[in-house]
């Protein structure tokens, strides 16, 4: 805002524009001076004040006013720039060269510096408020952008929150959410399956543990060929054990040696190994026996049907080299 | 509702505000679910997000609860610091998993209006204690003396 100083002519509060020089400067932290706090030089509208239709002033209709006083408030008449100008620089006045030409010819020379100094306060004032016009200018036009940047924003805003809208009205509150079970329990269709999987995870476990079952007992079943279970065995094993004094050194011995060759122990771990996995793959080769599939496969029937089949296959090709070699012969 | 899994929760506070962490990450359930809001409705933490062990939730692709996946989902609180120090200062449990206690309308307003009821300490200036209602409603002690209910203190903050 454009900080005006006025003279005599137009200060009406002296007290306001009143300089802090010299007396009392301490009063205002020791500064040289406190310029005086700017206001409006334009005491009536510059230009035709505009009236918001859509936000009615005034008494309401069972409201008696004052006496004196209007209903709706009086609007300001605007009084332009060009109108103060005039006020200032009258036109039956006249100009300050004749003015001077006149006072010289009166012989008023003292005169003619008054007349000078109450021009140039004149054109001060007038430049000054030229410039607080443009200055107010400038305002409104920074206003009007300013509305319609707010405005724009705005529509912005409304148009984004009508996409949201749908989310945000869907969205739970924490009441809401706190209302209701915090949990949503399991769909007909999805405790059906869960029971579906839990069978058959119970069934895949039993099946394993028969499975695993019937091995150990086979695997026994053949340990137990070595079981001393009647007299004969046992007196078998008591000669076995002691025909040889130096059986358990000899063991020892050789449980040394596999220490010592690593080579020959990885051997037979990889033996061991290779057995499990045939194991495994075929359920045989333990220790040449048949294993758990192998006699599965045998109960079943599966096996004899394997080995009529092969049977039939051989006996056809045999018959087709004979006919071969007959034909040959022949020829 | 759980005091103990309540202790645990507030211990974890404690200690995420005392080592100065952004976000807390706490067990979902209702009792935990009323502890955040009510954080939230006094302005302790910013924000209270669903989610789970890994991090909080996409807003918009939100995970259903289910009994197959209530133990990994998780509520994650915004923790609020100002100054370099946390905004909630102090979080402990009043009634103990061992010893429960039950107020009567009369103690609760006792209490409120800053007087010791059986040895806990009245209610101090910017603090809450949550009160588990007579008609199970898990409220401040404020709120429980206006509906003139009696209850078990749960924990206190400020």
């Amino acid at each position: 805002m454009v900080i005006v100083r006025l003279n005599k002519s137009i200060d009406t509060n002296k007290k306001k524009t009143t300089e802090v020089m010299g007396k009392g400067v301490l009063k205002y932290g020791g500064k040289s001076g406190v310029l005086p706090s700017p206001r409006q030089i334009f005491k009536k509208p510059i230009k035709p004040v505009v009236v918001d239709r859509t936000n009615p002033q005034g008494y309401a209709e069972n409201i008696p006013h004052p006496k004196g006083s209007t209903r709706n408030p009086e609007i300001p008449r605007p009084f332009t720039l060009e109108q103060r100008v005039a006020q200032i620089l009258p036109k039956h006045q006249l100009n300050i060269d004749e003015k001077l030409a006149k006072l010289t010819q009166q012989g008023h020379e003292a005169k003619k510096y008054k007349v000078i100094r109450s021009e140039l306060r004149k054109q001060y004032l007038i430049e000054a408020l030229r410039e607080e016009e443009g200055r107010l200018h400038k305002e409104d036009a920074k206003q009007k952008t300013k509305q319609a940047q707010e405005h724009k924003k705005a529509e912005e805003l409304k148009q984004m929150d009508l996409e949201s809208q749908t989310t945000r009205l869907t969205l739970p509150t924490i009441e809401s959410y706190l209302e209701g079970p915090i949990m949503r329990e399991r769909t007909p269709e999805e405790n059906k399956s869960l029971r579906l999987k839990k069978k058959s995870n119970r069934l895949t476990h039993e099946l394993q543990v028969k499975e695993n079952k019937a091995i150990n007992l086979l695997d026994l079943y053949y340990e137990s060929e070595n079981f001393v279970i009647d007299e004969e065995r046992l007196a078998l094993a008591i000669d076995k054990a002691f025909e040889n004094s130096d059986y358990y050194a000899s063991v020892l011995a050789g449980v040394r040696r596999k220490l010592q060759d690593f080579t020959e122990y990885e051997d037979k771990y990889m033996e061991k190994v290779n057995d499990k996995f045939n194991y495994v793959l075929f359920g045989s080769a333990f220790e040449s026996r048949p294993g758990i599939y192998e006699i599965e496969d045998n109960l079943s029937g599966e096996f004899s049907q394997l080995a009529e089949e092969a049977n039939k296959k051989v006996e056809q090709q045999s018959d087709k080299e004979k006919e071969k070699l007959l034909n040959s012969l022949d020829n | 509702m759980s005091l103990v899994n309540l202790a645990n929760v507030c211990a974890h506070l404690k200690n995420c505000t005392m080592v100065k962490h952004g976000v807390a990450k706490i067990p979902l359930s209702r009792l935990h679910l009323n502890l955040s809001f009510h954080l939230y409705k006094q302005g302790f933490i910013s924000a209270i997000q669903k989610g789970s062990d890994i991090s909080p939730d996409d807003p918009n692709s939100p995970v259903d609860i289910t009994p197959d996946n209530i133990s990994s989902r998780k509520l994650w609180l915004s923790l609020k610091y100002r100054d370099n120090q946390p905004v909630l200062s102090h979080i402990s449990l009043v009634s103990k998993p061992n010893l429960k206690i039950k107020l009567s309308p009369t103690e609760i307003k006792a209490l409120a209006s800053g007087l010791y009821v059986r040895k806990i300490k009245p209610l101090q200036p910017a603090e809450t204690i949550l009160v588990k209602a007579d008609d199970n409603e898990i409220l401040d002690l404020q709120q429980v003396a206006a509906k003139n209910l009696g209850g078990m203190p749960l924990c206190r903050f400020r």
